[in-house]
Parts: structure tokens; C-alpha cells; sequence
């Protein structure tokens, strides 16, 4: 992708509050260049939150609201409708919810506004835990991380709901799993979500340097080695098509690579992780 | 009840999309949270520090992929006057230190050079603007000497070219043959040399100890450049001259006189001569045969030379030598030895039942000094002359490093740079920091695999008798396409890399990177993400 190509509009304001390196900030800077400045964002409790700055300063251009936890996706649904009704079709409706407001409190009302058909982008950058409140463990924490509630690491018994595939059988216009550090793959599939009408899910990876304790210039490259070694794959799946991935690394390298550079995994043993590999190599071969 | 007034905060325009505050965060400075603050510093490419004249590769190659072409031959020539010659007969030292070449093939920058030189044939020189009283006399017009003169010309010094032949370029016209180098390409960049002014030619004018002395009387400074002029022909090898010649006496007479050359030809060494006289006899219609005392592996020529002689069929005898000779009905009968071992230049070998028939022996195996020159604060040398027997491009950077010296000699000033050893000479300081980049600090996520261009040469049928040039031209698609798989090591071609990957916007690329140091927080992502290694993050104090 040639960057030189990427519009010069910013629809984020500087000195926001996210933390230095931030995955969640950088995705929504470049969600908006995508979206343009007919967007109403919906935010539920969650790093944003606390990000897009306190009254009356804000982070964006674009008007934001933010909403209890568990009603995002209920309000959003209510806002589109609103302009619909006064005949205006061309806003993007924009959840922007972190994995504690999708995975956990959101759900019903994710699950609802799927279920008829709102003509919604629900984006969920998650950061595989509660993170501005402290780093508490969410349902999607992956085994073996290490939370405040986890001190141990979460157990292997767990495993990180399957949000994609909950939320495809639904069946949904278009759900998509994306990552900023493959900036190409991003900027399509948010192109594409933004002009396809129905209900439409991005799932984010975004890296978090506190909480995955890793060192914020290498925030990008955690992300890259996620994807490289498989443990979060880039998918896609639009209206009747099969589930496809939209990029395959030539290799794919060993979890262990994508623990080692995080400090959050640093207490797993060999034994540990070969069992996350064979996890994750079962799930490789559901979609190769 | 009272209605409540809210403050006008917002506009009707926003009312009508939704409420929404207008102070925006940019009030909250950032940039007090950082520890560490990025600083944008550009370094040297490894291929620039094995280029011997030094050329900023990645820069020019920005310019030809901004289609720039003007900038880019300026770039390319403010260190190396000779781009379509060097793009020729360079063994391109880049090449081999490319970092590219250790993830999916060296990027091919001698033929982007040739296409730079061919298309800069045609741009004159700007013309110096200013001329300084100082005099600077060149002995011998070779390479070297051409080189040195350029850099002196260009910074307004008036030169006089003493050169013994009646033409100049020395080695570039009867060293190399037309099939590597044609000379009308040499005459045209000689010329465009000249025509920057201040330089004075003497044709027909020998050089030696004597006269020396009194050019040394007339001019500020003295350069020497004559080359390596004195023929050795081993003791055990000295026959009547008919049947015995020098490489470097049957080159300039091929390349000048285009004499006749018939019949079987022995050319003893294994260096570039020897492959060139072998090449060039061939074309001729001659049968050579190399005798070379060591294997083909230890060849000194160049590896591409040795591999186009072989893929002519000419005949190369490994570690053999001559060990007797004698002659009969106008042909030289030699009889061969087995090399058994070369010790500090003594070889031991054994008689074999070898015996070969030829018309010419030619004797490759390197030449020597005419005379010496005495140590003078004034004089100066380079070239072959200096360093022994090495490529043009040697001859051309040593002509180049002289005339800085020359200059700062003269008390000139010049806004060159060294590193510590003296070793790398830029006409101008274009790099914040002397470091190489290697290979680790590229991030190659921006670089997906892709294979290097293939240079198209002759069939060995349609080179073999004449003296056309080889290699064929590449087409501009190409080039380009080779250009942009340049990694750019150390210098930024402002792919906004950093930019776009910046979570607080604090990079803004224009025509240089700057950082908003009040907002950024130090997070060190532009660092880690340049693909190229220019981002370095510094404390901030």
C-alpha cells in the first residue's frame, strides 16, 4: 500500500488520552479517514472512553456518544433509524466498543441489533481485556495471558469466545476480523464495510503495550506476529459467500514467537504453549 | 417551571448532524508524558560505502522513481563523472553488499546506473561559477586523471591534461574492448567533461622524471595518474618479440588499429587482461587458449568475465605453465608443467607430455610503474599508478579523493566530508550520522518477495565475431521496477511510513520528517516501523 495515496484528513484530534502506543487510537484515526465525516460514533464504557477526553474537549471531529455498557449497539440501531426516518441514508452508524462491551456486557444488544437486520458498523477493538479500568480479564482474554484477575495467567480450559463465528450465525451483510498493522487488508475491508447496507461487524486486533506488557514501538509488530504465527487470523465473510482468509502468511510461524516479545505471557511453560499450538494449529486447518 | 437556556456551544450545522463538542484535546500537551522522543537522521546505504566513489545510490533512485531524471543524474554525477561507463565495466561492488541480497536477490543498481549514464549523455555539466587563480597540471588523461580534473574543473581550479597519445581516456579506449565498453560512449562523457571549461588539454606530451620537475615549477599542485606503462615479459618466456606481445600492447592494438590476428593464441594469466585479450582475439577469428598457473576459481578477473569466456568456449588450461618453448616453421612449440604448489611466488611443478602449437603468446600477467616519483608536498597520485592494477571505478574515486586533497591544499574550501579513515568521500555531506544501515534494521513487512531483473545478453552466436556490445538495454519498465525494490537503506524517500502509522499525528512528511514534539508521547512506533532505519529515539531531557 502507498501511503503517500492516504488522504490527508484527519478526523482525530491530537493530545488524546490514549496511552503512548496505542492500538485502539491509531485504528480509530484511520477507521474515520476511511469513514468520512458522515459518521456518528456510539461508544460504550471503554478505553475510549477515557481517551476521547473529558467535557467539553474531544478527540474527534465527528460526533460521538457515549452510552452505558450494555446498549450500544440498542442506541445505534435507534440513531440510524432516526435518520432514516428523516430520510437521510448516507451517516455511518458507528459502534466503537472495546471486547468488554462486545464479548461480556454488549452481546444482547449486539445480538439483537444483528438479528433485524440494522444498518450498523459494529466495530470491536479488542484488546483481550478490561483494560482502562485495570486490566481485568474479559471473555476474550486468551489463555495463558496474565490479568489482575489472572494473576496465574487464564487457565487452558478457557478459550477466547469465538466472536466472529457467533456473530456470522447471525448471518449478518458482512463480518470481517482486521488488524491496523496489515494496513492494506484494513483500509478494503472498512472500505467495504462502509458500502455495504445491512449489519456489518469488524472485529479489531488491537495491541495494548500496559497490558500486554510489551514495549510501545513495538506495538505494530506484536500485532504482525499475532497474525504471522495464527493465533488471530484475517477473515472475511460477506452476505451468502463462505468464510474466507485474506491473507496467509508464506509460513506460519510458532505461537511462542508471538508470547516471547509480551510480558504477559512470560510465566508460561513449554508445555503450555504447545498445547496453544496444537489449539491453534486445529483451528488453522478448519479454514486452510 | 423555567426553560432552560443551553449555551450556544455548537453550531446549527452540527445541531442538524448531532450535538458535539467543539474544544477539541489538542488543548492537552501530550508531549509532557514522553521519555523518549524520536529524531529523524539519515545514514549511509552499504552499497554506497562499497561503492569506492562513494554515489548516494538510494538518492538518485528516488529521484528516477519521482521521475526526476535531471536530479537523479545530478545526484549521480556530483560524484562519479563517468555513470555510462561505470554502468559498463563497474564489477559493482554495490552489488555485492546490496542488504537486499540477503532476502531475495541484490537489487541490479549498475544497470540503473547505465541508464542514468546513457541518458545523461546528452545533459551537459552546469558550468562552474566561479574561477579561482589556481593552477593544477594532471599527468596522464585516464580515468583517474579525467576524474581528478572533473572535481577540480567543477570547483572553478584550471587544470592542464598532459597526455601522452593523441587522444584521452587511456584505458577506457584501448584497455576495454567495444564489447563491454563502446568508445563512442567513453568519447561523449570525456567530452562533456571538457566542456565544463577551465581544463586545458595537451596531447602528445610525455611525462617522465625529468620534465616533472619543471611542471612541478609552473603549477600550484601536481597530479599523477599515468598508469601502470612498463610491459613485463618473464625471463623464461623472452623469444623473438614477433611471436610474443604484452595483453596490454595486443589490446590498444586491436582497439586502435585494428590489426589482423590469425591462428592459435596462448595468453598466459587470469586476470581481466587476460580474459579481454582471449575475448578479443576470439572476435577476431583467432583460436585462444588461456594457460593459467592456479584454477579458474582463483581467477582475479571478474566472475561475470570469466563466465561469458567460458560460455564462448574459450579453451582455459588450469595450473599449467609454460616451462620450455622453442620455434619451428614460424610457431611457437611450448611444453607445459604441472602447478604443484605456489609458495611466495615460487611454483613447483612437474614436466608433463603436454606440448602445444601456437602463432602468439601473449603475456598477461600484470604490468609496472615507468618511474618513480619523488616525495613532493605539491605532487600527488593516484589511479593504477598509485594502487596497482584495479578497476576504473578505483581510478575514478582516487582521482576524486586527490582533487579534495588537492583542493584542501591549496586552501580551498570544500564542503566534502571524511570519515575517520579517509575512506568515504561524498562532494557534499547529505547524511545526519555516519552509520551503515544493515540488514536488521530494515522492517521487511513493507517489502514483499520479489525476483530481481534479468539482464538480456547476446547469443553467444551473435557476439562471438564481431565487437558489438554484450549486455542488452534493459527497457524503462524495467529499470523502474528494479528502482522501486531498492530498500533505500538510510535514506528516506518519504514513504510516510512513519506518518501513517503515528497514533497522535505528531509526524508531518513534506519534503523533510518533522515530529510535533508538544503532542507526541514518545511511544517509539515511527522508529520501529521505518522501514528503513532513519527514526532513532534519543531521551528526551
Amino acid at each position: 500500500m502507498d501511503f503517500r495515496e492516504v488522504t490527508k484528513v484527519e478526523y482525530l484530534n491530537q493530545g488524546d488520552f490514549a496511552c503512548p502506543g496505542c492500538g485502539a487510537g491509531l485504528s480509530m484515526r484511520h477507521a474515520l479517514k476511511i469513514l468520512g465525516e458522515k459518521t456518528v460514533i456510539v461508544m460504550p464504557a471503554c478505553c475510549w472512553s477515557i481517551i476521547a477526553g473529558g467535557l467539553p474537549t474531544t478527540a474527534l471531529q465527528v460526533p460521538l456518544i457515549h452510552v452505558p455498557f450494555a446498549v450500544s449497539a440498542a442506541v445505534a440501531s435507534g440513531i440510524k433509524n432516526a435518520y432514516l426516518a428523516e430520510g437521510k441514508d448516507d451517516i455511518n452508524v458507528v459502534v466503537w466498543a472495546g471486547d468488554g462491551g462486545t464479548f461480556d456486557i454488549g452481546l444482547q444488544a449486539l445480538s439483537g441489533a444483528a438479528e433485524r437486520r440494522e444498518d450498523i458498523l459494529y466495530v470491536c477493538y479488542d484488546n483481550e481485556a478490561y483494560m482502562n479500568t485495570g486490566i481485568q480479564k474479559s471473555s476474550a482474554t486468551p489463555p495463558g495471558a496474565w490479568t489482575t484477575t489472572t494473576p496465574l495467567g487464564n487457565p487452558l480450559e478457557y478459550e477466547k469466545k469465538d466472536i466472529f463465528n457467533i456473530v456470522v450465525s447471525h448471518n449478518p451483510a458482512y463480518v470481517a476480523t482486521a488488524c491496523i498493522a496489515y494496513p492494506d487488508d484494513f483500509y478494503k475491508k472498512f472500505e467495504k464495510a462502509k458500502n455495504i447496507k445491512g449489519f456489518k461487524f469488524i472485529h479489531l486486533l488491537s495491541s495494548c503495550p500496559p497490558g500486554w506488557k510489551v514495549d510501545s514501538q513495538d506495538s505494530l509488530k506484536v500485532m504482525r506476529l499475532a497474525v504471522e504465527s495464527g493465533v488471530f487470523l484475517l477473515m472475511e465473510k460477506e452476505g451468502e459467500l463462505e468464510t474466507k482468509l485474506t491473507y496467509i502468511p508464506d509460513k506460519f510461524i510458532p505461537v511462542k514467537e508471538y508470547f516471547k516479545i509480551q510480558g504477559r505471557y512470560r510465566h508460561l511453560d513449554d508445555e503450555f504453549i504447545k498445547k496453544i499450538q496444537e489449539r491453534i494449529d486445529k483451528r488453522l486447518k478448519k479454514y486452510l | 417551571m423555567e426553560t432552560i437556556e443551553y449555551q450556544d456551544v455548537v453550531s446549527t450545522y452540527d445541531i442538524e448532524k448531532l450535538p458535539i463538542s467543539i474544544t477539541t484535546t489538542e488543548v492537552n500537551l501530550t508531549g509532557s508524558w514522553k521519555f523518549f522522543k524520536p529524531e529523524f537522521k539519515e545514514k549511509i546505504s552499504p552499497c554506497s560505502a562499497a561503492c569506492p566513489s562513494n554515489i548516494n545510490i538510494p538518492k538518485y533512485i528516488f529521484y528516477l522513481l519521482k521521475n526526476d531524471i535531471e536530479k537523479a543524474v545530478e545526484i549521480l554525477r556530483s560524484e562519479n563523472p563517468f555513470p555510462a561507463t561505470c554502468g559498463r565495466v563497474c564489477p559493482h561492488f554495490c552489488q555485492y553488499s546490496c542488504n537486499r541480497g540477503e532476502y531475495d536477490g541484490e537489487i541490479q543498481i549498475r544497470e540503473i546506473e547505465k541508464f542514468l549514464g546513457d541518458f545523461a549523455l546528452n545533459f551537459p555539466y552546469k558550468k562552474p561559477e566561479i574561477k579561482l587563480n589556481k593552477k593544477v597540471a594532471i599527468i596522464g588523461g585516464g580515468p583517474a586523471g579525467l576524474s581528478c580534473a572533473y572535481f577540480l574543473a567543477k570547483n572553478g581550479v584550471n587544470v592542464t591534461i598532459f597526455e601522452k597519445e593523441n587522444f584521452l581516456g587511456g584505458l577506457l579506449i584501448y584497455g576495454i574492448p567495444s564489447y563491454r565498453l563502446p568508445k563512442n560512449i567513453v568519447t561523449k562523457e570525456i567530452q562533456n567533461i571538457l566542456d565544463i571549461g577551465n581544463i586545458e588539454v595537451k596531447l602528445n606530451s610525455k611525462i617522465d622524471r625529468e620534465n616533472l620537475k619543471e611542471i612541478c615549477n609552473n603549477f600550484d599542485s601536481v597530479f599523477v595518474s599515468v598508469g601502470l606503462g612498463k610491459t613485463i615479459i618473464p625471463e623464461n618466456l623472452k623469444i623473438d618479440k614477433k611471436f610474443i606481445l604484452s595483453g596490454y600492447e595486443l589490446l590498444k592494438e586491436i582497439n586502435l588499429k585494428d590489426i589482423e590476428i590469425k591462428g592459435n593464441v596462448a595468453i598466459i594469466g587470469g586476470g581481466n587482461v587476460a580474459i579481454d585479450v582471449a575475448r578479443s582475439v576470439l572476435r577476431k577469428g583467432a583460436t585462444p587458449t588461456i594457460i593459467y598457473r592456479r584454477t579458474i576459481n582463483e581467477m582475479p578477473a571478474f566472475p561475470d568475465e570469466v563466465e561469458e569466456a567460458i560460455e564462448e568456449k574459450i579453451k582455459i588450461i588450469e595450473k599449467r605453465i609454460i616451462i620450455s618453448k622453442k620455434i619451428e616453421n614460424d610457431e611457437v612449440i611450448v611444453r607445459l608443467g604441472e602447478v604443484k604448489n605456489i609458495k611466495n611466488g615460487i611454483v613447483e611443478y612437474e614436466k608433463t607430455d603436454e606440448i602445444l602449437k601456437f602463432n602468439k603468446i601473449i603475456v598477461a600477467t600484470g604490468q609496472d610503474k615507468e618511474f618513480e616519483i619523488e616525495n613532493s608536498e605539491k605532487i600527488f597520485s593516484g589511479g593504477d599508478f598509485e594502487y596497482g592494477a584495479r578497476t576504473v571505478t578505483d581510478a575514478i574515486a582516487s582521482g576524486k579523493l586527490n582533487a579534495f586533497k588537492i583542493m584542501e591544499k591549496l586552501g580551498l574550501e570544500s564542503n566534502h566530508y571524511y570519515n575517520k579513515d579517509e575512506n568515504f568521500v561524498r562532494s557534499r555531506k547529505d547524511f545526519d550520522k555516519f552509520e551503515i544501515i544493515p540488514f536488521e534494521k530494515i522492517n521487511l513487512f513493507y517489502f514483499p518477495k520479489s525476483e530481481s531483473l534479468k539482464i538480456e545478453k547476446l547469443s553467444i552466436e551473435e557476439r562471438i565475431n564481431n565487437f558489438k556490445e554484450i549486455n542488452k538495454k534493459p527497457s524503462l519498465d524495467s529499470i523502474l521496477k528494479e528502482a522501486k525494490r531498492c530498500f533505500s537503506c538510510g535514506v528516506c524517500n518519504l514513504c510516510k511510513t512513519c506518518w501513517f502509522n503515528c497514533p497522535d499525528i505528531c509526524v508531518s512528511v513534506t519534503d523533510s520528517v518533522d515530529f510535533d514534539y508538544d503532542h507526541c508521547k514518545g511511544c517509539g512506533v515511527c522508529s520501529a516501523e521505518c522501514p528503513r532505519g532513519l527514526i532513532e529515539m534519543v531521551e528526551d531531557k
